[in-house]
């Protein structure tokens, strides 16, 4: 069930309004399920920015299954900072479903926010009085994330104690990386960063570390020489390498605490690699190549790890054509010591959400990887 | 355990819990609760990656089948019960490759030489490393056997091997003396670092928000006592009958089947100490410790404190149900318990003189497992006007169905006299966190795989609870009164609300 109303607005938004007509959503939604009762849940605050209106539909469905799973106060700030008119309107509406096994509905609400021109200045100052008090605030800024924006981006990010943005949506791949990795090596105690990318590296990233759970393979993470990550370039810039890779790269560096040389990056046509060297010395190559298979511009292909001792075992983690299934094998030579294929699960912008806003505070081991990620495309534009 | 490899790769990874490589050999592999339970647990923690490449699963049972047949079975079982329902073929065939099956009788030493050699070969080509985790899942009377056997053919602790572990289903004995006996037993040949009992009420994610309500919430706890607490109820009522176990069920009854396993171990959890950590012992510690203050009940008085009663035909919602006498497999003068009440105290400082209603029942008018607890009331009635309308606090935790926590509190309705209205502060599982909770068995499996046993009975766990109820059912066995009757569809028999009213209390309508 979903109902709306619109208290009156102009060029400012009348808090206490919004809050009144809140108050009335609830009132009139229990009248309505009189028998068996609304429940009304909130677990947190969910800011989200949207810069095209065009887009305003398709993340409106993402919410109903975002608070469908968390039920938040969510408030949809629908942006064109470039119109000549000011303006600032709200909308509220209330969100029901009914939980399975449940014979109350439990109803969440949602704010939305149309702000254009100069209006787009008075959003800050619109939405932290709107917050529910002591609940988390997740900013999920579905744009690129720009830091010198001190009127809105800054703003919004202080009084959240979450971004979430999502590298995929980089115009500029290498330039947004090494932004990136600036305001963390710059301000590291600033509110936590997510990023939805690199929640679509966790399967990636379990069954790479998985190799090493087990006891016979672990030495052999401290003898690999070759990484190579293959990949789709993004389609906004088929040049470049693309920000799951990098972050990716920019991860199995960080954790296997290695070291970029001088002139690191080699740039051959399809290929780009990168000379590294390890803790104790070792001489380690990750390699960034375009994949040579249909895959969706920016996604992953295939990584595979290679130790040379121990004859030569190689650690594969590689997409399936149909980008349906995930497969994993062991290989010595030519003969596979273990192998399995596993469903790849595509999550949706929604469950990406609904996995990030369980989190809170910063996920050190992500700074690491973007603060790597951003050594190498430095690396990249200094070759 | 597992993450005991310092794999610099795994920090931040949000699966933290990854387990060894290992295989799991199931006892009574052809029965429900492998092709219902077990199996699909496996099949969706391997789906989320819980589990790793080298895993596999050896089925044992008496049925002649070869692997492909069991796989096979295996595959219908996942799509007929499994969350997943369509089974992709390239992932199946994947897990299939990790499924094997003996044929072979538990008392014949000569199958667990098979089942040895086969675990050497799996091993050998799949990588698990020597680490086992048996299942007892057959019927109970061969538990015993299975686990003489095992130790026999050197399959309890091997040696230069990885770890071996033991899953036993309940029931856990029949009676104190072949619990104590079975434990003997597994003593004999497993230690019991190596013994998982399983209770499956323990895996489910309610009963272990228990310790995360008491113990994660500073303002519970300064109450949790007989200063502040009246009384406590704990209701397990199942709509249900027998379901076509009349056979099993008529031997055992509610008391046994689950007031001294499930309902005990969601008892001690209410009235345990806090534990000093989170760790396995640590908690079981004190959850035995509870249970070791349990008042035990005078083999004379066993009326004064416990009722028990028996389903007619009535009705659940509306249809009609026979009565559990006339039940397939249910004697004819059955004399079976299918309601219990029981009144218990705890001799300790915590809960001293504060009483503990139990009552589990099937042909309940619905399905519900509740933990109330009933605070006293204000010590000064400053409210005159509204005296009479004056109740007590009662803080709910409901484990099943609509999980979640109510508190039950006093408010003024708006107007010129004061007058008071109970309104409940509810807070619902699936309200606020709309994520489905792991299936009890995913959760209490991997925590075997990983070697952590918080959410397993241990040895002394087992034993307590039959040490309390044997008064009970040693009483019931020599008395000769007709065991008392109440309408299926009805909260029980009348003696259960004489039993609460004696005391001046009544008992909560779930």
């Amino acid at each position: 069930m979903s109902t709306s109303t619109q208290p009156p607005t102009g060029s400012w938004i009348d808090v206490a309004a919004i809050e009144r007509e809140l108050t009335a959503l609830w009132q009139q939604a229990s009248d309505e399920d009189e028998h068996s009762g609304v429940i009304r849940s909130s677990i947190l605050n969910l800011l989200v920015f949207v810069p095209e209106a065009s887009e305003a539909r398709k993340v409106d469905d993402i919410l109903t299954e975002i608070t469908a799973a968390h039920p938040s106060r969510a408030v949809l700030m629908l942006v064109d900072r470039e119109a000549s008119r000011s303006i600032l309107n709200a909308e509220v509406t209330s969100r029901c479903t009914l939980p399975t096994g449940s014979s109350k509905q439990v109803c969440c609400e949602q704010v939305t926010i149309t702000a254009a021109g100069s209006g787009v200045t008075e959003l800050p100052s619109t939405l932290a009085p709107l917050l529910l008090s002591d609940l988390p605030v997740y900013l999920w800024w579905r744009a690129v994330p720009r830091i010198e924006d001190k009127a809105l981006f800054r703003k919004l990010a202080d009084i959240s104690d979450r971004v979430i943005i999502d590298s995929s949506l980089f115009n500029q791949p290498h330039r947004d990386i090494a932004s990136m990795a600036t305001v963390l090596r710059d301000t590291p105690r600033w509110t936590a960063i997510s990023d939805l990318n690199w929640a679509r590296l966790t399967a990636w990233r379990a069954l790479l570390a998985g190799f090493y759970d087990v006891r016979e393979y672990r030495p052999l993470l401290d003898q690999l020489d070759h990484i190579v990550i293959e990949y789709a370039p993004p389609a906004i810039d088929t040049s470049a390498i693309s920000p799951r890779a990098l972050l990716l790269g920019g991860w199995l560096t960080s954790r296997l605490g290695l070291s970029l040389r001088r002139d690191a990056a080699k740039n051959p046509a399809e290929s780009r690699s990168f000379a590294c060297s390890s803790n104790d010395g070792r001489d380690i190559t990750i390699e960034f190549a375009e994949a040579h298979r249909e895959i969706e511009p920016g996604h992953l292909a295939l990584v595979t790890l290679h130790s040379a001792k121990d004859e030569s075992l190689l650690f594969s983690v590689r997409r399936s054509a149909d980008g349906n299934r995930i497969e994993t094998s062991v290989s010595r030579g030519d003969e596979k010591s273990s192998e399995r294929v596993l469903s790849y699960e595509g999550l949706s912008e929604s469950e990406l959400i609904g996995k990030e806003i369980q989190i809170l505070g910063h996920d050190r081991v992500y700074e690491q990887a973007v603060l790597a990620a951003g050594e190498l495309v430095k690396a990249i534009r200094v070759s | 355990m597992s993450n005991s490899i310092d794999n610099p790769l795994r920090e931040g990874v949000r699966l933290e819990r990854t387990a060894d490589p290992c295989t799991v050999i199931i006892f009574g592999a052809s029965g429900d609760l492998t092709k219902r339970k077990l199996v699909p647990a496996l099949y969706r923690l391997t789906q989320q990656r819980l589990l790793p490449a080298e895993f596999a699963i050896v089925g044992f049972a008496r049925s002649p089948m070869s692997h492909e047949d069991f796989r096979a079975k295996m595959k219908d079982a996942i799509s007929t019960y499994s969350e997943a329902k369509q089974v992709d073929e390239q992932v199946w065939d994947s897990f299939a490759k990790g499924i094997f099956y003996v044929a072979g009788d538990v008392n014949n030493a000569n199958s667990y030489q098979e089942i040895s050699k086969l675990l050497e070969q799996i091993d050998r080509e799949r990588g698990t490393a020597g680490n086992r985790v048996f299942y007892l899942s057959t019927s109970p009377s061969l538990y015993a056997e299975a686990i003489q056997q095992l130790g026999q053919a050197q399959l309890a602790k091997p040696e230069n091997k990885g770890w071996t572990r033991i899953i036993i289903e309940k029931p856990f004995g029949h009676d104190l003396a072949s619990a104590k006996e079975l434990n003997v037993e597994v003593a004999k040949v497993f230690d019991e670092e190596q013994v998982y009992r399983i209770d499956h009420y323990l895996g489910k994610e309610t009963v272990q928000n228990l310790m995360v309500f008491r113990f994660a919430n500073g303002i519970f706890e300064p109450v949790w006592n007989r200063r502040y607490v009246d009384h406590v109820q704990i209701t397990n009522a199942e709509a249900i009958g027998v379901e076509g176990r009349g056979g099993y069920y008529d031997t055992a009854g509610v008391l046994r089947d689950m007031i001294q396993n499930h309902v005990f171990q969601v008892l001690s959890l209410v009235a345990m100490e806090p534990p000093i950590s989170l760790g396995a012992n640590a908690v079981r510690d004190e959850k035995i410790k509870a249970m070791q203050a349990v008042r035990p009940i005078p083999a004379d008085k066993v009326n004064e404190f416990v009722v028990r009663g028996q389903y007619s035909a009535g009705a659940v919602a509306g249809k009609p149900a026979a009565g559990y006498r006339e039940e397939k497999d249910v004697a004819a003068n059955s004399q079976t318990d299918t309601f219990a009440a029981v009144k218990l105290y705890f001799d300790n400082w915590r809960w001293a003189d504060v009483p503990f209603y139990l009552r589990s029942a099937k042909r309940m008018p619905k399905r519900v497992t509740e933990i109330a607890i009933q605070f006293r009331k204000a010590p000064l009635q400053l409210f005159k006007s509204a005296q009479q309308e004056i109740e007590p606090n009662v803080l709910v935790i409901r484990v099943q169905p609509d999980e979640g926590i109510t508190l039950r509190i006093g408010a003024k309705v708006p107007g010129q006299v004061t007058r008071i209205r109970w309104v409940n502060m509810d807070f619902r599982y699936g309200a606020s966190f709309g994520v489905a909770s792991p299936e009890a068995y995913e959760r209490l499996l991997l925590d075997c795989i990983l070697g952590d046993s918080t959410l397993y009975a241990r040895r002394d766990m087992t034993e307590r609870g039959w040490e309390i109820v044997m008064p009970i059912l040693d009483a019931w066995k020599n008395s000769k009164e007709e065991i008392p009757k109440y309408e299926a569809g009805t909260w029980g028999p009348a003696e259960s609300e004489e039993l609460i009213e004696r005391d001046g209390r009544e008992w909560r309508r779930p």
